[in-house]
């Protein structure tokens, strides 16, 4: 009897204690606050990723496409720009394209023989042992 | 309807009548908000506000931080309720969030040192001038002081929320045994403090 007395008298105090603890008072306007967040949200990445999804994607995708492309591009075509620009030569300096004056005394001239035209040939062309003009690639 | 003969939307939210699923206008509520309808934001706000901010307030033992606590959580929320399945209540959900977010603010000690003044004179204040309080709202205080963040969630979702421990246990992300101890332990801590303040009384 004593026993069950002090039972409800601790649960009693036990419930009251709980039932009397504060609820606290949230601020006017919170959720005005909360609903503004969760809108700045949706605003910059919900609504425009739902909308423009699959536009960015196919942006991203030909952007990364295009880019592989030049690089390989870059790759392939690196010896064959190489072989067409100018070469230096034993000293060391680029050798200078013909001009049309250069030609035109060569044409107006005397020398009309094979190794007058050297100076026209372009870069990395040479003579062989017979003086044939033979191409880089030979 | 049973919750074994649940049905699931179209959006994959499960709805029952009972059990752990949402149920009725809640379910629809919820359904509105995760097409992201404002108005059921707000109706949820309107539910939930005032036990998200008490159990942050019990968790953090402090008025402001638990404002803030619950500010995020209810945001976080909003902003993945799309990643809510209804596979358990609404509330409790939202609980697990409230208490992640509440033991983040914990763990952030710069946060806790910068306000540590603050929350003192907060605490006293808020706790309303425990002489004129009973003595079981004096002896609970003094136990959710004692009590870790975790524990004390257990029995202010218990003894405030009226959750069950299936449902502490979704909240908390704990074995449903789990609860049932730390309750034990926090009605145990409970029980000795309120012996003593007895044997106090009667020895004046």
């Amino acid at each position: 009897m004593c026993d069950n007395r002090f039972e409800d008298e601790l649960e009693r105090d036990f419930r009251e204690g709980l039932a009397s603890l504060p609820t606290p008072n949230l601020s006017p306007g919170f959720n005005h606050r909360v609903m503004e967040k969760v809108r700045t949200r949706r605003r910059w990445q919900w609504m425009p990723l739902a909308q423009y999804r699959p536009l960015i994607a196919a942006g991203l995708t030909s952007l990364l496409v295009t880019l592989a492309l030049i690089h390989l591009l870059q790759q392939n075509l690196g010896p064959i720009a190489n072989a067409l620009s100018p070469a230096p030569d034993t000293a060391g300096q680029v050798r200078q394209a013909p001009s049309s004056d250069a030609l035109d005394r060569y044409l107006s001239g005397s020398d009309a023989s094979p190794a007058g035209l050297h100076p026209f040939l372009l870069p990395g062309w040479q003579k062989d042992k017979d003086g044939r003009q033979k191409s880089p690639g030979e | 309807m049973q919750v074994s003969a649940e049905s699931r939307d179209w959006s994959g939210l499960v709805i029952g009548d009972q059990g752990s699923c949402p149920s009725g206008e809640e379910a629809l509520w919820v359904l509105r908000a995760r097409s992201g309808d404002e108005e059921a934001f707000n109706w949820l706000l309107d539910r939930y506000r005032d036990r998200v901010a008490r159990l942050a307030a019990h968790i953090l033992r402090n008025e402001a931080d638990a404002e803030d606590a619950a500010q995020t959580a209810f945001v976080r929320a909003f902003r993945n309720i799309r990643r809510y399945r209804g596979d358990c209540r609404f509330y409790t959900w939202l609980y697990r969030i409230t208490m992640n977010e509440c033991l983040n603010q914990l763990k952030s000690s710069a946060r806790r040192k910068a306000r540590q003044e603050e929350h003192l004179a907060d605490s006293r204040m808020w706790q309303g001038g425990c002489e004129e309080s009973s003595l079981g709202r004096m002896l609970i205080e003094k136990i959710l002081d004692e009590l870790s963040p975790p524990l004390r969630a257990a029995l202010v979702l218990r003894e405030m929320e009226g959750l069950d421990y299936t449902e502490i246990a979704e909240a908390l992300d704990i074995p449903v045994g789990t609860v049932r101890s730390r309750l034990n332990s926090a009605r145990l801590r409970f029980r000795e403090l309120w012996q003593e303040a007895r044997q106090e009384a009667e020895n004046v």
